[in-house]
């Protein structure tokens, strides 16, 4: 069940990321070549960077593909693991709820206000709940990931992955 | 200022108790900026700052990099990239390594991640070099050092996020980093030899390739090369803004791959994710970042920085020096995008503020991320060759890596001492 969510979810994402790639390059070959820009291209691809942000983040909470300082992870004692793993759940769940409350609100705010995009007149609104809502699953996702380490701390992933532009982790690269 | 100091400090706190970077600084960021001016406009702050960071039209410029290095990396170019830099500079002693380098380069150029590099260089130009009886001290070492190249050769994701972070013109950017990189390989390739005039043992010459041979490799290389052309070619001349480049090199980087019959469905599909990934990873940064920004700037920080340090007599040259001890140490020990968002909201201001420019400042400050992704105990690169080569020792990958550590601190000296190397280029252009 939960590989399927995670999948589906994988698969959105990468559908409006191909979609805010071909909007771009029609938009560029129109611009450019025909001098017809496509409407409402930038206001799309506004919406949908925000929407394959916010469905990724519970996605890299679970992953554990934050970008952590492992500096002390030759401290073999596991109190300090376990300190480890309550401070990263206090965190996590504080930072995101308080994130999701938040656009939540903002979302009550921007239906009041009937914000809509410029061009296409779009309502914002839905997807500031969505980001909410997404932002909310990922205050769940750090809470469920501390405890596991709490209990299993072997489960931790070590950080030896830094992303500076492209993530292809060792090994999964066949380039 | 004293604030703004215990928030330092407690970010740091909390990022060396492996809590994730961008939640770190996000929630010092919202707890420091609701302690200085209240609940209710933090709680306001937080959402602004989560939403425009995500939902900004430059902002796109991020992903379609990403997509665009992670298509053309994904397709097999590395191989042929190594081929064709080892028949035009294999055959001297110690070229292999040169063409290890250059290559190294060439493919962090294109795929914008010098982690990505060094798992595929690693595997390409390792067995070839120990076919040949080359050490593996500089081989390892001589990829780790040339996949350093790609955080600042454009496109540059790094000098993207440093661009969109202090409003600095990004084809400027990416105009001043090509010498610079440029400047790089030349001086890794110095490192090379000065390995090899040390103990020309560790370095035997391999067979030399004839001129049949050598167009052959770049007939496979040409494409990419071409994309990799127009698209910064674009940008120099400013026939694409640098999102619209980026549209563009993602999409010819589709086609280059379809045309190669080296992309299937379920990999593309895999390619996809794995750039909405790392997006998303590099988006919690820059709301964490933002967040904490919004806490600085509050606290007058920066202001009060730049008064102590112009009251102080110090002279700007050595503002300068501290700086650069700053991010040598820090980036022993951190990643470098994270060390960028980080201390860019406190320094920059006082950098420019001394009137320094912004675009040397970025360059200098990537040269300085360069170095700290080969410099222990935490180089990103190290381990990561580690990694892909586990029988090598970490100390034998340190040792190896030295003289490039040494070049690169020259280049962090020439680029400082003589900004023309990094502003020749924008001024001629823009």
């Amino acid at each position: 069940m939960l590989r399927q969510i995670e999948k589906a979810i994988c698969f959105v994402a990468a559908v409006l990321l191909f979609l805010l790639m071909m909007l771009t390059f029609i938009d560029v070959i129109g611009r450019n070549f025909f001098n017809r820009p496509l409407n409402g291209a930038a206001e799309l691809t506004e919406l949908s960077l925000g929407a394959i942000v916010f469905i990724m983040l519970p996605l890299i909470a679970i992953r554990q593909s934050h970008i952590v300082v492992d500096l002390f992870d030759f401290v073999p004692s596991r109190i300090f693991k376990a300190a480890q793993a309550i401070i990263g759940i206090v965190v996590g769940v504080f930072f995101f709820g308080m994130m999701a409350w938040r656009l939540w609100h903002l979302g009550d705010s921007t239906a009041r206000y009937n914000d809509l995009t410029p061009t296409l007149k779009l309502p914002i609104a839905p997807l500031v709940y969505g980001m909410a809502v997404f932002a909310a699953i990922t205050a769940v996702c750090f809470l469920v990931l501390g405890l596991r380490l709490l209990w299993r701390p072997s489960a931790r992933r070590p950080a030896e992955r830094g992303v500076d532009g492209a993530n292809l982790a060792p090994g999964s690269s066949n380039g | 200022m004293e604030v703004a100091l215990v928030g330092f400090g407690s970010a740091f706190a909390l990022i060396f108790m492996r809590v994730p970077i961008a939640l770190a600084m996000g929630v010092i960021g919202f707890l420091g900026f609701a302690y200085l001016v209240g609940w209710r406009p933090a709680s306001s702050m937080l959402a602004m700052v989560s939403k425009d960071s995500t939902m900004t039209y430059s902002m796109v410029v991020i992903p379609l990099f990403i997509l665009m290095g992670n298509l053309v990396a994904g397709t097999g170019i590395s191989r042929e990239l190594y081929r064709a830099a080892q028949s035009f500079l294999g055959a001297r002693k110690g070229g292999l390594a040169v063409a290890t380098v250059v290559a190294s380069g060439g493919f962090a150029s294109i795929c914008g991640s010098s982690v990505a590099t060094v798992v595929t260089m690693g595997k390409v130009a390792m067995p070839s070099m120990r076919q040949y009886g080359y050490d593996d001290r500089l081989s390892t070492a001589s990829i780790a050092a040339g996949a350093t190249l790609g955080i600042l050769i454009p496109p540059s994701v790094l000098l993207v996020i440093y661009g969109i972070i202090t409003e600095t013109h990004i084809g400027m950017l990416y105009a001043a980093g090509l010498i610079p990189g440029l400047l790089g390989i030349v001086l890794y390739i110095v490192a090379v030899r000065w390995t090899v005039w040390r103990a020309p043992d560790i370095a035997p010459a391999a067979e030399r390739a004839d001129w049949s041979e050598r167009l052959s490799s770049l007939s496979h290389i040409w494409a990419a090369v071409l994309l990799f052309a127009v698209v910064i070619g674009g940008i120099y001349s400013g026939f694409f803004t640098t999102t619209e480049a980026a549209g563009f090199g993602a999409f010819g980087a589709l086609v280059i791959a379809l045309a190669r019959r080296k992309l299937g469905m379920s990999q593309f599909l895999d390619i996809l994710v794995d750039t909405a990934e790392t997006t998303a990873i590099l988006f919690a940064l820059i709301i964490g970042a933002g967040l904490f920004t919004e806490f600085l700037n509050y606290s007058g920080a920066h202001g009060a920085l730049l008064d102590f340090v112009t009251n102080s007599g110090f002279s700007p040259a050595l503002v300068i020096f501290v700086i650069c001890v700053i991010y040598i140490i820090l980036g022993m020990l951190m990643e470098s995008i994270s060390m960028v968002l980080l201390t860019v909201p406190l320094f920059f201001p006082v950098v420019t503020g001394l009137g320094f420019d912004p675009v040397w400042f970025g360059i200098l400050l990537v040269i300085l991320c360069e170095l700290g992704l080969i410099t222990p105990p935490i180089g990103v690169n190290l381990f990561v060759m580690r990694s892909v080569t586990p029988d090598v020792p970490i100390s034998r990958i340190i040792r190896g890596i030295v003289p490039f550590i040494g070049v690169d601190l020259i280049r962090v000296a020439l680029v400082a001492l003589f900004p023309a190397i990094a502003l020749y280029l924008p001024h001629l252009l823009f």
